[in-house]
């Protein structure tokens, strides 16, 4: 019987949401004919189960309230700005729009990757850092890429930013995004 | 006639709706017993599905789906050296999938049977293939 190269079952593993890891790991494992075959089914297979553990510990008016706040932190950082900021511009809400999304994606792959045996607080800060980086790239990406004029310029944390990430990591620590584990393996974590 | 009628509401809501490859994969289950687990469940549903090929990427997917629904519960066995020292995750169908199933089984017995009223006979004796 052959077996899949321990490297590449580390790298596979290493993506693969903790909820499915052994199942979907020990079915590469017994299925593996050859290197190509194995890579295949893993390229296959690991966007699928990301996917949906994602839909499964993401609530969605839990999303909606978190894309709310992050949306609303975005704005506030331009609410004492003495130049008037239409909102009705799509331009603004492009620019708005960009690092939301980036901050809310980031968030849905953590929930995707929910592990029991990880520290609440802890996956909250990690959630918040990533969610905040990610936001923050987009600006440098835009900087990088010469579109200045899709950046949020001239934009500033304020109290009522503070007040609106604040609002996400209660949500955050409220309601978690939980990952189901049947119950045997529970009780044997 | 009311109270019937409030019957059939009532338990048409409760009821799963199941798409055809929900259904196939309770099928699996339903005749596999405790042996029941991704790659198993992955080969017979590509003979229920055949000719159409089944990845197991979608049996996870459905599996789960089903899982979130209650219609299917999961369970580890002990890790075996043929799958690299790993645990299976082995599936059940629950009461509440078994009744899913039976309403779509006996919805497909209906569509099967006005079919082949139309296609004849033969069709339906060779398989449903013309």
């Amino acid at each position: 019987m052959r077996y899949p190269p321990e490297i590449a079952e580390d790298l596979v593993g290493w993506f693969l949401p903790p909820a499915c890891r052994e199942e979907v790991l020990g079915d590469l494992y017994e299925r593996y004919v050859n290197a190509a075959q194995y890579a295949m089914s893993a390229l296959t297979v690991t966007p699928r189960v990301i996917v949906s553990q994602i839909r499964r510990n993401t609530d969605a008016v839990i999303f909606l309230l978190t894309a709310c706040a992050i949306c609303y932190s975005f704005v506030a950082g331009w609410a004492d700005l003495p130049v008037h900021i239409d909102l009705t511009d799509p331009a603004t809400l492009l620019k708005v729009a960009i690092p939301t999304a980036a901050a809310l994606l980031s968030l849905l792959v953590r929930n995707g990757y929910a592990a029991p045996d990880t520290r609440r607080q802890r996956a909250i800060t990690l959630d918040i850092a990533i969610a905040m980086g990610s936001a923050g790239l987009t600006q440098l990406v835009l900087l990088v890429a010469l579109r200045p004029d899709l950046m949020l310029l001239r934009w500033c944390p304020s109290q009522e930013t503070a007040s609106a990430w604040l609002f996400v990591i209660l949500l955050r620590a409220l309601f978690p995004p939980e990952m189901r584990v049947p119950q045997q393996m529970r009780r044997a974590g | 006639m009311v109270d019937r009628l409030y019957y059939s509401v009532n338990q048409m809501g409760k009821s799963e709706s199941l798409g055809v490859f929900e259904q196939i994969i309770l099928t699996a289950l339903l005749t596999m017993g405790d042996n029941a687990y991704g790659v198993t469940i992955r080969e017979k549903a590509e003979k229920l599905a055949h000719p159409k090929s089944v990845s197991i990427g979608a049996v996870y997917v459905t599996l789960d789906r089903l899982e979130e629904k209650g219609l299917v519960s999961s369970w580890f066995s002990e890790p075996t050296p043929e799958r690299g020292g790993r645990a299976k995750r082995c599936y059940r169908l629950e009461p509440a999938g078994r009744r899913a199933l039976e309403e779509a089984a006996v919805t497909a017995k209906r569509i099967w049977d006005s079919t082949s009223d139309v296609w004849g006979r033969n069709w339906a004796r060779e398989g449903g293939t013309k």
